[in-house]
């Protein structure tokens, strides 16, 4: 169940207030959000017509003003637009909020005892410069409110303003985030020059999938992430953490492939002394280890099904009992979970359980293979180069005719594939550049098979060409009937005369 | 604003003429500070009832919250007036927020 309004610092709003409507019935964001998929929710954005409200829905707004009615009032008006809201009644508050949560808006009040809102707009400024900042004031001349703008307000309000001025602002605010959406993902990627945080990739494949990855790591549901070996699974997970409010909180990786199947739960829970020959002390498990912060489940898919119950009952009960052990131990983590197997058609064949795939399937995304998104090729081509000269000190390039070549083949090990590619070609290779004799022989041959040939025009493996495969259906035809043409031509769907004039192509006429 | 008011250097009220009250800087702070609690009050008050109206939408009680948002209005109304003259009468002018049609702030 996503549950948006949630936050240490907020205050929930009296349950009488929630059904008040907003030209039509507004929805309490504290009782709906069903477990969707995330990239549903994406997915629909783009074709809802109410757009502006599940916008909303994923922005965060903390309201401080030392008025409590002003405070509660803006909350229920913005939570009706679909804000998440938080609310603080002091500069010190709002600090704390800003602290544990991700802030998109904020709707300020200048003048409030203690430290004032210039204050405040001047810390979350430095906090995180992306934050809009809404400052209100009951005395608006020009100077405070050039003052409040210089400081990075994007707007201003009058009190005393009524329920329609706030939201003709809370509104404004959406469509100005919205514009801005795509910049702040460029903005992100400027960052590390070429793609988000770790991960490398321009193409709209990615771009949407940086999206998805913004708004998951500002979210405290599990995330499942799907991908073939190789794609980049954990940096994705990497990213959802260290992009989110659980960035200073401890992050945990666990393969549970490559976990001795007998060891997996005193790993996964821990043990107590005495548990089993060995044990000779207390030893808290990976889930305890991550506390507070998030466990990444990698292969999840390869958990043993008995396993799978004990990891449900741990996350629906927030608590772990270690092996041995008869008292349980509380816990708080964020589950990212991650597999390259079809996890759906597991639960079919009851190798996984369904329980389970829901509760980690609250949110998924799926990274895309590296031959759907090619052109980032080169960028990562480059990455990987520039990565190696500075580990060795040794300049790298590589050759137009190589890149050509690896831009042609089809990368089934993905990322990590290329990754290897490079680093093995720079071993190689005598010189500064990767020539093609420097590749694996997998990609070379691979050269061989789809440049086309005068007897054999296929272009790429796997994929035959339609002449091809007409005239393997005529000559399988009259093969399987013993030669017999016209019965042939019948089956095929084509006349005799057809039929004669293609064998007589294929120099098959006798 | 015609007011009987007489000059008191305590309260900041410097003299009386016949359009209204000249205040001295301690007289505007003051002004300043009760205007800005009278604002608070009457947003709290129009959110509110603004909310209730909605709540009550068809309702028998509805008229109710229609006075109430009415009634804030009118003293909303008051209040802008009242830090109009006062921002006029220190020679600054009125901030307008984006998307407003005096839009001064951004231009």
């Amino acid at each position: 169940m996503m549950d948006l309004y949630s936050g240490s610092a907020a205050e929930r709003r009296p349950s009488h207030t929630a059904n008040v409507s907003h030209g039509t019935r507004l929805r309490d964001t504290s009782t709906t959000n069903p477990a969707v998929p995330l990239s549903t929710i994406i997915g629909a954005l783009a074709m809802d017509p109410d757009r502006d409200k599940a916008e909303a829905n994923l922005l965060n707004l903390l309201i401080v003003d030392d008025e409590r009615s002003i405070r509660e009032g803006c909350r229920d008006v913005a939570q009706g637009i679909g804000y998440s809201t938080y609310i603080a009644d002091n500069a010190e508050h709002a600090f704390r909020v800003l602290d544990t949560t991700s802030i998109d808006v904020v709707l300020l009040d200048l003048r409030m005892p203690g430290l004032g809102g210039l204050e405040v707009l001047k810390e979350v400024k430095r906090r995180r410069p992306e934050t809009v900042v809404v400052v209100m004031t009951g005395y608006a001349s020009v100077q405070s409110a050039v003052q409040a703008m210089k400081q990075g307000a994007y707007d201003y309000v009058t009190k005393p303003f009524n329920l329609e001025e706030l939201r003709l602002i809370l509104d404004r605010v959406l469509g100005h985030l919205q514009m801005s959406s795509e910049n702040r993902i460029l903005r992100q990627q400027v960052k590390s020059k070429e793609g988000f945080g770790a991960i490398i990739g321009r193409s709209p494949e990615m771009e949407k999938l940086y999206r998805i990855i913004s708004k998951a790591a500002h979210s405290s549901h599990p995330v499942l992430i799907l991908g073939e070996s190789g794609t980049g699974k954990e940096l994705v997970a990497r990213s959802i953490h260290f992009s989110g409010p659980y960035r200073d909180k401890p992050f945990v990786a666990v393969d549970c492939g490559s976990l001795v199947p007998s060891l997996i739960e005193s790993e996964l829970f821990g043990y107590v002394k005495g548990a089993f020959t060995g044990a000779n002390k207390n030893k808290d498990g990976l889930m305890q280890a991550a506390d507070g912060g998030t466990i990444f489940l990698d292969e999840i898919g390869e958990l043993p099904i008995d396993l799978q119950s004990k990891l449900l009952r741990a996350l629906q009960e927030k608590e772990v009992r270690p092996v041995g052990g008869t008292k349980p131990v509380p816990i708080d983590v964020r589950v990212l979970a991650a597999t390259n197997r079809e996890l759906e058609q597991a639960v079919a064949q009851g190798t996984f359980r369904k329980d389970l795939y829901f509760r980690l399937n609250v949110l998924s995304l799926r990274i895309p293979q590296l031959r759907q998104r090619k052109q980032d090729i080169p960028l990562l081509v480059g990455h990987f180069l520039e990565r190696l000269t500075r580990s060795t000190g040794v300049p790298r390039n590589i050759s137009d005719d190589a890149l050509k070549l690896m831009l042609s083949y089809d990368w089934p090990g993905n990322i990590r594939e290329l990754e290897n590619c490079i680093e093995r070609a720079c071993a190689l290779t005598s010189g500064p550049t990767i020539h093609i004799a420097d590749l694996p022989t997998s990609i070379q041959n691979w050269r061989e098979q789809s440049e086309p040939t005068a007897e054999r025009a296929v272009p790429r493996r796997g994929i035959m060409p339609i002449s091809e495969m007409e005239k393997l259906a005529i000559l399988g035809a009259i093969d399987l009937l013993h030669g017999d043409k016209l019965e042939a031509a019948r089956l095929l769907g084509i006349g005799k005369t057809t039929l004669y004039r293609k064998l007589k192509e294929y120099g098959a006429l006798q | 604003m015609n007011s009987e008011l007489s000059t008191t250097n305590a309260s900041g009220f410097l003299a009386t003429d016949p359009d209204g009250v000249v205040l001295d800087g301690d007289g505007v702070r003051v002004m300043r500070h009760r205007l800005h609690e009278l604002a608070n009050a009457f947003t709290g008050v129009m959110i509110a009832g603004g909310l209730l109206s909605q709540y009550l939408e068809g309702g028998s009680l509805e008229h109710y919250a229609s006075d109430i948002c009415e009634g804030s209005e009118r003293g909303c109304v008051l209040v802008r007036e009242i830090r109009s003259q006062l921002l006029a009468a220190r020679g600054e002018v009125e901030a307008t927020p984006k998307g407003s049609p005096a839009d001064s702030i951004q231009g």
